[in-house]
């Protein structure tokens, strides 16, 4: 326990990482906040910056920019009905009105205590489960490894993309492209076509850059005249009352939150929609409409998606299995850096579980920090005409690129996979699951002729142990369910356009 | 689920170019399951084409759902095209001052490039005269340059003419 705390206390002691931080969480307000710069984007492009560091170092400015970044978004969805990121579209529905009433000031001052609470419980619910899932994941076959990919893969194709076929096409699209260079089990060459730079893989940190970042500037050149509101801001911190009266809420939809950020797949966006309709349902005397600035709307929306940051690195450092798009993204830094995440590291690596945890529980304290300074100089930033952001945020992307093994040739993966994504996102794809895929898509591979080289290759043997081993079976019905349910889905939508 | 949504039941209609795109997603995937098959053919369930075959059926079925899902839409209004919507000019133009600024990077190295894209673009999306355009590249170059050679110590590219 003494040692754990002492993991737990290293990025509170060490002023090199407190300050690589606090930098961390600064920065990501900001990123999460400018629309246009997701957390997903630049931990990508972060990557790459930090390849030489050393892994404690690397962590701690991603664990800051990842934790800034989920609350950020909520700043310009309140000040501009603009969210900044995804898991703050619901934030904007109540927020946004709170500060056409005046009350901006007060619905950021709200949202950062909320989201400071959110956080809180989300590492609370890390630090008990972690253990006891790894443990429980210890007895996991080659088989369930996959199919827990797969469902993860499925879950997140229904969740993103405007149809399940869309999404699936993704995801597979990505297990293929994981699939580039030489067999990890034979070495035997596969779509390298007798290219000696693809035998090592496409990079995939560049493809990250080009379907998270490149794509997404593709896209915003066509919100280039959109001219934000000024709002005014005065009073900042509210009452403790005022937060006493909405801590059991607070603490419902929080946990709401770190459930469905565990769940493979599943981020800070689901989340805030899930926690928002509880509070709908369960709030009978709201301060206001919901929909027309109610603070139970801003709180749920808030809690529930700091929540969530915590909950999906559950997954990522019990299962190797990435939460969402994000932790996909942080789990390619943890290889990288040659941290091998699973149900073994927090037997054979504790120190960098509990200097993850207390790492993230001090990127949660700073957040509050920031959230409730400096938001004058705040609301004039993110106001950064897109004119000048964009080429920007392309220069980023070029050295972020480069920067991964200084080569020409990756920028144009880049620049290929940026236009693949901005025609997949014009046309209702989303390309979350294609950088899912791409991390899933070895491990599935490797899990997946393991499970069959156990059984001798044999096919009705190990279609057997698919349904009659109990983890085996649960996870199998877990995709036969959800494949299920979106057919029905598609079904009664097709029932309701004929008539 | 929050109840967003009205009752009334919209009809999709087909984007310009949306039909084209999906095609060309079935033939990638019939490609890819082709050059799957090309790996070791149905030799054994661990063999290395296992997957790859795997994923490439998922991607035909699904690109075939897409380009029914597709086709059943109502055709994209008169007047629309594929041009003007989805690569309209000011995509076009930044698409190719972006390989220009790659292509100079080859040739002039990272800081001349970078700031002669940087004021380029930003005198053409910004619309805000040059002069502003100037001085917003320099000071953004700075810092990147300052942030990215000096405390990342990131190697940025050199041209062959060593500018």
């Amino acid at each position: 326990m003494n040692q754990s705390f002492e993991y737990f206390a290293i990025a509170w002691t060490d002023p090199q990482l407190f300050m690589l931080t606090a930098l961390g969480t600064f920065a990501g307000i900001y990123i999460g906040a400018i629309p246009g710069l997701s957390v997903t984007m630049a931990v990508s492009i972060l990557i790459s910056f930090t390849f030489a560091w050393d892994v404690n170092e690397a962590l701690a400015l991603i664990a800051g920019v990842f934790m800034g970044g989920v609350y950020g978004g909520s700043r310009t969805a309140i000040l501009l009905n603009i969210p900044g990121a995804p898991s703050a579209l619901v934030t904007a529905l109540d927020g946004y009105p709170l500060a056409q009433k005046g009350e901006a000031g007060q619905a950021i001052g709200l949202s950062t205590i909320m989201s400071f609470i959110g956080g809180l419980v989300g590492i609370v619910v890390l630090m008990i489960a972690a253990p006891i899932i790894s443990e429980f994941a210890l007895a996991f076959a080659p088989r369930d490894y996959f199919l827990l990919a797969a469902l993860g893969l499925l879950l997140v194709g229904s969740l993103a993309a405007e149809s399940l076929s869309k999404g699936v096409f993704c995801g597979a699209l990505g297990v293929l492209l994981g699939m580039i260079g030489l067999d990890p089990l034979t070495a035997e060459d596969r779509f390298t076509f007798q290219s000696l730079e693809l035998t090592s893989g496409i990079p995939y940190v560049a493809a990250m850059i080009g379907f998270f970042g490149m794509a997404e500037i593709l896209v915003q050149l066509e919100h280039l005249d959109v001219k934000p509101v000024r709002q005014k801001l005065d009073k900042i911190l509210p009452s403790l009352a005022r937060v006493k009266k909405h801590l059991p809420l607070s603490l419902r939809t929080s946990t709401i939150g770190v459930v469905v950020g565990a769940l493979p797949g599943t981020g800070g966006d689901v989340a805030s929609l899930l926690a928002y309709d509880h509070a709908k349902r369960t709030v009978s005397n709201p301060s206001a409409k919901f929909g027309e600035g109610a603070e139970e709307g801003l709180i749920a929306a808030e809690t529930a998606n700091n929540a969530a940051v915590g909950g999906a690195y559950i997954p990522m450092l019990t299962l190797g299995m990435p939460g969402d798009a994000v932790t996909a993204v942080i789990i390619g830094a943890l290889f990288i850096h040659g941290v091998q995440p699973g149900p073994l590291m927090l037997t054979e690596t504790p120190h960098l579980f509990w200097f993850t945890v207390g790492n993230l529980t001090l990127a949660n304290i700073f957040v509050l920090i920031f959230g409730l300074t400096g938001i004058g100089i705040f609301s004039r930033i993110v106001q950064c005409p897109k004119g000048i952001l964009l080429p920007l945020i392309f220069v980023l992307c070029i050295v972020g690129t480069y920067a991964i093994q200084n080569s020409l040739v990756d920028i144009y993966w880049m620049l290929g996979c940026g236009v693949l994504g901005y025609f997949l996102k014009r046309y209702g794809f989303q390309v979350a699951p294609i950088i899912l895929g791409i991390i899933l898509g070895p491990l599935m591979d490797v899990s997946f002729r393991r499970a069959a080289l156990s059984v001798q290759n044999d096919l009705s043997q190990l279609a057997w142990e698919f349904v009659s081993n109990p983890i085996t079976l649960v996870l199998t019905l877990g995709i036969v369910m959800l494949l299920m349910s979106n057919a029905i889905k598609a079904m009664k939508a097709a029932q309701a356009r004929s008539g | 689920m929050p109840d967003m949504s009205s009752e009334i039941v919209v009809t999709k209609i087909r984007k310009p170019g949306e039909a084209a795109f999906t095609f060309s997603l079935l033939a990638f995937s019939l490609l890819a399951l082709w050059l799957s098959y090309g790996i070791s053919g149905l030799a054994s369930i661990s063999a290395p084409g296992t997957l790859p075959m795997l994923a490439s059926v998922v991607l035909v079925v699904s690109s075939l759902t897409i380009s029914r899902q597709v086709w059943a839409m109502p055709p994209p209004l008169e007047g629309e095209s594929f041009f003007r919507l989805m690569t309209p000019l000011r995509w076009v133009n930044f698409f190719l001052l972006g390989m220009a600024y790659i292509l100079l990077l080859t040739f002039v190295g990272f800081v001349p490039a970078t700031f002669l894209y940087l004021f380029v673009s930003i005198v053409y999306l910004h619309k805000q005269g040059w002069l502003m355009a100037f001085f917003v590249s320099a000071n953004s170059l700075a810092i990147i340059y300052m942030v990215f050679q000096l405390v990342f110590k990131v190697i940025l590219p050199e041209g062959v003419l060593e500018l």
